[in-house]
């Protein structure tokens, strides 16, 4: 056969329906349409067809993802409310359609006559992020916690009104930080890590490096390799990270500069580990 | 209890947003819709945690949920025609040993023609990797239903992707043995990816 003979449908579906390299063929459904035909067009035809997906499988990933998405998502989980069940078997949606502005797609929008509904549903997440809280200690790497902390501290609310009163005794700053200049501390809405959490702005050097602590209610949280003193913070774009806990809390500073700014700190008797 | 102590969905954000949000940007074919898309599967993630009994399957389940976020969003729009998707028995490229190139803004653009039914199958076979038969279990579609959207909508995708590579498309090759053939979207897709 070459490759101009035209190719009987019912081989194309049976074919098309194979994964490259699998053991697809054997089905049942497909192997009773193979046979149907001589050996050497099978053959010639799937070896065509793997080759176009095989370039299609691979082209399909490369999507460009966009920068602190992970953290935005975060954020949402500990600012929204559930807009629907969508598990597969869940529940209806609550909302009304609208089209994008970007294309045929259509996303929610909340109707006011349900606003009522979606407060309880607001409620009820709320609570389940509580129960977040208090489940059993479970641990989280340190290059995920760095992670999620550069997309966090990209996305969160820097300019929020602070408090200048005395830190809240459940979230105090570290006293290696003390002598830092401190803004001012705000609650983190929706907690950070999911769990609750403090912000205090803070700089070193007369104003001169910024940086956020978050300190958060780590009693469900451990992060794997972390100690009692930042060590080796992670430092790219500009941005360093540490991270150290304790039996109350997990402590990330993040601080716009370099790690000699990260440094600027903490007093260098008492500082980086 | 016993998820809690294993998955937490921070963790699962930072495992499989990645893959979430580029499943959910081939299904909705522009940027912020697949954020929102995205941001949706992980509410109801976090919301359902519970549900999710074999952490080691989480992609699948995140997954899962995308699907069903996307089709309860789509019940909301006026779906596309699946009648002009005929099985093209004439858009499959000669045999070669070099590799096809695929033009990326043509991919999605021949996604997005899909009729979403057809969509879901294309794209559970090619980017979740699923058989024919896990298809049809987790659409709760016949198989032979399965095979034949498969095959209608590979066909479509061939179509747009390697016009000109088809045999059937070919014209006769000059003697000189330069191609008359207008460029193919492989050929271009190398010339931009060159360029």
């Amino acid at each position: 056969m070459d490759d101009h003979q035209e190719i009987p449908p019912d081989l194309l579906i049976a074919l098309d329906a194979c994964r490259a390299d699998s053991p697809d063929r054997e089905l049942p459904e497909v192997a009773e349409a193979l046979a149907r035909h001589p050996a050497a067009l099978v053959d010639r035809v799937r070896r065509r067809l793997e080759r176009t997906d095989r370039a299609i499988a691979a082209a399909l990933p490369r999507v460009p993802v966009p920068e602190g998405l992970a953290g935005r998502i975060l954020a949402n989980l500990a600012h929204r409310s559930p807009v629907g069940d969508c598990t597969p078997a869940g529940g209806a949606a609550v909302g009304v359609a609208e089209r994008s502005r970007h294309g045929s797609f259509v996303r929610l929008r909340r109707a006011p006559r349900l606003r009522l509904a979606v407060g309880t549903a607001a409620a009820v997440a709320a609570v389940a992020l509580l129960a977040v809280s208090v489940r059993p200690a479970r641990e989280i790497d340190m290059a995920t916690v760095e992670q999620l902390a550069r997309d966090f501290y990209a996305t969160d609310e820097h300019d929020a009104e602070l408090s200048t009163t005395a830190s809240p005794s459940d979230f105090p700053l570290d006293g290696r930080l003390a002598s830092s200049h401190v803004n001012g501390w705000r609650r983190v809405a929706g907690g950070f890590l999911n769990r609750p959490a403090v912000a205090y702005e803070m700089s070193s050097r007369g104003g001169a490096v910024p940086a956020t602590l978050y300190v958060i209610n780590s009693r469900s949280l451990r992060v794997a390799g972390a100690g009692a003193s930042p060590r080796a913070p992670a430092s790219t774009g500009g941005i360093t990270i540490g991270v150290w806990q304790d039996n109350e809390h997990v402590y990330v500073l993040v601080v716009r500069g370099e790690v000699r700014d990260f440094q600027s700190f903490f007093p260098p008797s008492r500082g980086v580990a | 209890m016993e998820n809690a102590r294993t998955v937490d969905i921070a963790q699962l954000v930072a495992d499989h947003h990645a893959a979430v949000f580029r499943y959910a940007y081939r299904l909705t074919g522009a940027t912020c819709d697949a954020e929102d898309l995205t941001q949706q599967a992980f509410l109801a993630a976090h919301v359902n945690l519970d549900q999710l009994r074999e952490p080691e399957h989480s992609r699948g389940w995140l997954f899962a949920i995308l699907r069903s976020c996307y089709l309860r969003l789509c019940r909301r729009r006026r779906p596309i025609a699946a009648a002009n998707l005929d099985l093209d028995v004439n858009t499959i490229p000669a045999e070669s040993p070099d590799e096809l190139l695929v033009d990326a803004d043509e991919l999605q653009r021949a996604i997005d023609d899909l009729p979403d039914e057809f969509k879901l199958v294309v794209l559970l076979f090619y980017f979740e990797g699923c058989s024919y038969r896990e298809i049809s279990e987790k659409l709760n579609v016949p198989t032979g239903t399965v095979m034949s959207r498969l095959s209608r909508a590979k066909a479509r995708l061939r179509a747009r992707l390697f016009e000109g590579e088809a045999p059937e498309a070919s014209p006769p090759q000059p003697a000189e043995g330069r191609s008359a053939r207008p460029p193919t979207r492989a050929a271009r897709a190398a010339a931009h990816h060159a360029g």
